[in-house]
């Protein structure tokens, strides 16, 4: 249905080598073609899973989909393991957010400071 | 204690959620809804441990067949053999779906004389005084259908390799009076019955 536009909507290459790179044992390499199908294998698997999410949401008459849907989705697509780490990482992120934005009032309080702080703190 | 550091910096080089929010608004039920700033964060994560799956999966047939080199094949029997992955089914084919389409088929053929199936077979040295011989095919097994013979290939025992290839329209077998049929019984227990017909244009 939108073919095109998902040739378009392609994930970083850098980020999805490092991704695979890093899950590979040493030693072992990745064609060019299959990396590419694996990016787009990976940007298919987030449009079904909103799919899904969206589903919940509007099922629960919500007009946003939810963290909480995009659990179920995943739960629906049968990847129940995954729910542990990633709510793991969502209060990962939550932290690093809120660390963000007090570090930046730090800096608009001391200097008209830049857009983005300059020290991002590894959050795990 | 370095080598912690530097992969926990490597951790921090994710997907870009701005890129995720943008294909979740492919969706054109979605397109209308409102995305909660924790879903693309979700997303980005799942994606990557899909990233993973999909790499040690395919990595598994890479070890198998003793290469060092992820191919795109190894991706695509990943998929194929994991239930979890049937939704990427379209995404990644098979190959060899890919190369049963590209064989030609030929039904253009309304020439009567032409062979009905080409074999490739010892018979061939009959046709040394310049006549052609011209072979019928069929499954015995199976005598009303032949139209699954189509595009198939036999190898019989002694090594040899039947290419079947239907031209025209499949003709009943009867066996005329004086005419000997060769009878060859393939390994999966098929039998082939070859009846020389003497050329109509003769």
């Amino acid at each position: 249905m939108a073919n095109a536009k998902i040739e378009d909507l392609r994930l970083p290459q850098a980020v999805i080598s490092r991704i695979i790179k890093n899950a590979l044992p040493p030693g072992a390499i990745i064609s060019n073609e299959a990396k590419i199908a694996i990016a787009r294998s990976a940007a298919i698997f987030i449009l079904y899973a909103t799919t899904y999410a969206n589903e919940n949401a509007t099922s629960k008459k919500r007009k946003a989909v939810q963290a909480s849907d995009v659990v179920h989705a995943l739960k629906s697509l049968e990847c129940e393991e995954l729910e542990k780490p990633l709510l793991e990482a969502i209060e990962a992120w939550k932290n690093k957010k809120a660390q963000k934005t007090e570090e930046r009032k730090k800096n608009k309080s001391a200097t008209a400071a830049p857009d983005e702080p300059m020290e991002e703190t590894p959050a795990e | 204690m370095d080598m912690n550091f530097f992969r926990e910096i490597n951790k921090h080089q994710e997907l870009p959620l701005a890129r995720i929010k943008k294909i979740m608004k492919i969706d054109d039920d979605v397109k209308n809804q409102m995305i909660s700033a924790e879903a693309p964060v979700l997303l980005a994560k799942a994606a990557e441990f899909l990233i993973e799956e999909l790499t040690l999966r395919a990595w598994i047939h890479t070890e198998e067949n003793r290469r060092k080199t992820i191919q795109k094949s190894d991706i695509a029997q990943a998929v194929s053999k994991n239930e979890v992955f049937d939704f990427l089914i379209d995404i990644v084919p098979r190959d060899e779906i890919m190369k049963s389409r590209s064989v030609p088929h030929n039904n253009t053929s309304t020439n009567e004389t032409e062979e009905y199936y080409q074999l490739q077979t010892e018979a061939e040295a009959e046709t040394s005084n310049g006549q052609s011989v011209q072979y019928i095919l069929q499954y015995a097994n199976n005598d009303s259908d032949t139209t699954n013979l189509s595009n198939s290939m036999l190898h019989l025992a002694n090594g040899q390799v039947i290419q079947a290839t239907q031209i025209g329209p499949s003709i009943p077998l009867s066996g005329t009076p004086g005419q000997s049929i060769q009878v060859m019984t393939v390994g999966n227990g098929e039998r082939i019955e070859i009846i020389p017909v003497s050329s109509s244009n003769e």
